[in-house]
């Protein structure tokens, strides 16, 4: 296997919050293999969002990278300090949830996308514009001359979500991270972003890594999967598997809560409870609380991800009775 | 109406276009400028007064300070429009001169001010930290004092006329614009532009300069506007108190002063000076608001 285009490994990030600290992202260790995509999946809060931010070295203040190592595209990415946006350069891009506060409003959009390769590429100007121009193509909008010229309030969320990606895409990253990229727009435009990203993955060989709350985009875009719940990975493997065959009680209760449209029986089933406060995190396997299979052991026992057949990994206490029960197997 | 034929139904609309193409091509925050009532009302009134006080070596009648004394408290006449005050010097070109000497003042005075307090605001919001707090604190202990008993007490300390008010304000109104600055440099900083921009990898300098800034001015700018009525009033007010523009040059306040014995029998003398006080303050406003809309960003 060759080295993957971005690997983290036991990744921690801490959190001050009312003067206390905790681990909002506790040991996150994920590969992306070049060409490939990865999903993140969890609910609001769980830490994706920050794993991602690490990763990409834009922690809000009050969050910092206290361990762990991120690789990609064969070095070492500092993950807090003064070289970190020049060790990201040309290898990591990141694309932001609101397409409505993700383009600065007072310049044009073409300036914004000729930015990068002009300043940090070191392009001339005519050469910048003429990447610029390209990248607008690239992404899908039409009538590229007159949008080079547009200001961001004249431009749709959805134009605007591909002038953040042509923005993204302009310091030339091996490596997308997409932070929610999708669920501000509308039902019919996700489609179009989703559908542009996955072509820009097969034609550049880019590799994405996909923060979303819902696990049926990953399906459509992602190889891998990894599920996220109170800060640590509780579930990993292939897509297509993992969707059929959950090992997790939390990805059985994420497919359970998502509408299928077409299942027979479309109830959606929420999973009872919230996510638990992270100052006050449960003992044991933190999901407990709210899980159809907690048994006395869950209060106490450590939990950890641990293989759970080709390809997969899970840190289910009792995994093994999900594997053979099948009560995974076949949830809408 | 005249019964004259109309070119086709749309005649007048036709025009109209045309007229909004030429605004329409331009930049488009002319074209909200353009239709904005407040931003139009202040600037020409403002701009009135400004072009009185630009021309007023070309429009004066007589020298600003040539001293008449066989012809004090005149009333107006040909001679002297507004009449003549208690030296017989001319009321209508001092009125103009002091509107020179007190609307440069404003306008200068607030350029230090509104540079530094940016600045500062700029850095302390984006890089925050143990200097933001300092900042702060600093900022709140200086807004706890009485605005015009701490500009009063500088003029008395750093000494009389424009010296001691541009020293003043400079100690002092930074701190609005540093706040205000400040605080807009959190906001803009977390969205997700900003953070676009760290991760493209462009220097601070840049991100500062070319992204930050521009966005977060506009406050600043829209802030100077009521800015420069305070420093006109105060400006105004310390000439009143004698501590500022120094006799014998005119000034607004000094005028309204000096008229004020004479208040039953030439009311004008402080009258006028007053409403021209009045009426800068009034344009200054308009054009804030209208400043204010039109720079909000969508």
């Amino acid at each position: 296997m060759s080295d993957p285009a971005l690997r983290v490994d036991g990744l921690v990030v801490e959190v001050t919050r009312d003067h206390e600290r905790f681990r909002a992202v506790d040991g996150v260790s994920l590969a992306v293999e070049r060409g490939r995509s990865i999903g993140l999946v969890g609910e609001s809060g769980c830490g994706k969002s920050l794993t991602l931010r690490a990763i990409m070295g834009l922690l809000p203040d009050r969050a910092a990278a206290v361990e762990g190592r991120v690789t990609a595209v064969g070095a070492e990415l500092p993950l807090a300090g003064k070289g970190v946006a020049a060790a990201r350069r040309g290898r990591l891009g990141m694309i932001f949830q609101d397409p409505g506060t993700g383009l600065d409003p007072v310049m044009t959009c073409g300036y914004q996308i000729a930015e990068a390769p002009r300043r940090v590429l070191g392009m001339s100007r005519a050469q910048a514009d003429e990447r610029a121009l390209e990248l607008l193509r690239l992404v899908g909008i039409p009538d590229v001359e007159r949008r080079m010229r547009s200001y961001p309030y004249e431009l749709s969320g959805g134009t605007r979500q591909r002038v953040m990606i042509a923005i993204a895409l302009s310091s030339e990253p091996k490596v997308l991270l997409c932070d929610e990229p999708t669920t501000a727009l509308d039902v019919t435009i996700q489609a179009q972003i989703l559908r542009l990203l996955v072509d820009l993955q097969e034609e550049m060989g880019l590799s994405i890594v996909f923060v979303t709350h819902e696990l049926a985009l990953v399906g459509e875009l992602c190889e891998d999967v990894c599920v996220m719940y109170a800060g640590r990975l509780v579930e990993t493997g292939r897509t297509a598997d993992l969707l059929a065959r959950p090992l997790h009680p939390y990805t059985i209760g994420l497919l359970r809560s998502a509408v299928d449209l077409d299942a027979e029986v479309t109830a959606p089933v929420p999973i009872p409870g919230s996510l638990p406060d992270p100052l006050n995190r449960p003992s044991g396997c933190a999901f407990h609380p709210r899980c159809f299979l907690a048994r006395p052991a869950c209060e106490t026992a450590d939990v950890a991800l641990a293989p759970a057949g080709p390809g997969r990994a899970s840190a289910c206490l009792y995994v093994e009775e999900l594997m053979t029960r099948g009560l995974g197997a076949g949830v809408p | 109406m005249s019964a004259s034929p109309v070119i086709g139904p749309n005649a007048g609309g036709d025009q109209a276009v045309a007229l909004e193409g030429l605004v329409v091509r331009s930049h488009p925050l002319l074209r909200k400028a353009a239709h904005n009532r407040s931003l139009i009302a202040g600037a020409s009134i403002l701009g009135v007064m400004i072009l009185l006080a630009v021309l007023a070596p070309w429009i004066d009648r007589y020298p600003p300070l040539e001293q008449d004394l066989t012809n004090i408290l005149a009333l107006p006449s040909w001679e002297h429009w507004l009449g003549t005050d208690q030296l017989g010097r001319d009321v209508w070109s001092r009125l103009l001169w002091a509107g020179r000497f007190d609307l440069a003042t404003g306008f200068l005075v607030v350029l230090i001010p509104i540079t530094i307090g940016t600045i500062i605001g700029t850095l302390a919001g984006y890089y925050k930290g143990w200097p933001d707090t300092v900042l702060s604190r600093i900022i709140d202990v200086v807004m706890a004092f009485p605005y015009y008993v701490l500009i009063i007490t500088l003029v008395f300390v750093v000494g009389k006329g424009i010296r001691g008010i541009f020293i003043a304000f400079a100690l002092t109104d930074w701190v609005t614009y540093a706040r205000t600055v400040r605080s807009s440099t959190l906001v803009v900083g977390r969205l997700g532009w900003s953070s676009a921009a760290k991760g493209g990898g462009l220097s601070d300098p840049r991100i500062l300069g070319r992204h930050i800034l521009p966005n977060t001015i506009t406050q600043a700018i829209v802030y100077a506007t009521s800015d420069i009525v305070y420093v006109i009033l105060a400006v105004v007010t310390l000439g009143y108190l004698g501590l500022g523009i120094q006799a014998p040059a005119p000034d607004w306040g000094s005028m309204i002063f000096d008229g004020q014995p004479f208040m039953t029998t030439r009311w004008w003398l402080s009258t006028i000076p007053g409403l021209c006080v009045v009426i800068t303050g009034i344009g200054l406003s308009l054009l804030g608001d209208g400043l204010a809309d039109v720079l909000r960003p969508e």
